[in-house]
């Protein structure tokens, strides 16, 4: 019998069907959130571990992609710092102003956009610079 | 930017050779199908392929691969 070649056409052929299959993933996964929380009305706790496998799955694909790719710009920290304050404000008084103060017992979640924001400006600074490092690592190899 | 097409003379070099897609694709590595797809313009090969195909056929590279247009 003839061997079968996974030859560079094949693998190309195959990242698309997995980034296609993925995206199908994502997508119904988000569907299934979006069908408890709405349309059947259930608590959190009944789709939490979706949330978490959707963010994993989302987070970590964008994150690898862009690492690799090593084409994030690495952003200073006193403009960091800028991006910072106008995204935690940009958050913060819009919800503040709709939402109102949240009740004493749940003083803490004053603080979910000051943490979520530099969470996600955190990770963006570590896949920058690593993913930068990487690829100036491997041009200077030659 | 403008998206560029590749043309080539893959087929001409491989009859000239003597060889069958499937003795070529062999010599090279890859599938008889990605040889086919190759020779009918329906596949842009990376530059380490069309390096094979260009010494295995015994031709330069600009030999047997151009932009369209440009020939």
């Amino acid at each position: 019998m003839k061997r079968l070649y996974v030859d560079e056409r094949t693998e190309q052929i195959n990242g698309w069907v997995s980034f296609f299959c993925l995206m199908l993933t994502q997508l119904a996964l988000a569907g299934v959130l979006v069908y408890k929380r709405y349309f059947l009305g259930l608590p959190e706790e009944a789709y939490a571990e979706i949330i978490w496998i959707l963010g994993l799955s989302v987070g970590g694909y964008w994150a690898l992609r862009l690492y690799f790719s090593g084409i994030l710009p690495v952003i200073p920290l006193k403009k960091m710092a800028i991006i910072y304050i106008i995204s935690v404000a940009l958050i913060f008084i819009p919800t503040l102003l709709i939402v109102g103060w949240p009740p004493a017992e749940r003083w803490y979640e004053v603080l979910y956009p000051f943490i979520g924001v530099a969470v996600i400006l955190g990770f963006y600074s570590l896949v920058a610079y690593f993913g930068k490092r990487r690829l100036e690592k491997d041009i200077a190899e030659g | 930017m403008e998206e560029l097409e590749m043309e080539n003379r893959v087929e001409l070099a491989r009859v000239e050779k003597g060889l069958s897609q499937e003795q070529l694709a062999d010599l090279v590595g890859v599938t008889r199908q990605t040889i086919g797809l190759i020779e009918a313009n329906k596949y842009n090969p990376t530059l380490k392929l069309c390096l094979m195909l260009a010494r295995v056929t015994g031709k330069n590279l600009d030999e047997l691969f151009w932009i369209k247009g440009e020939r």
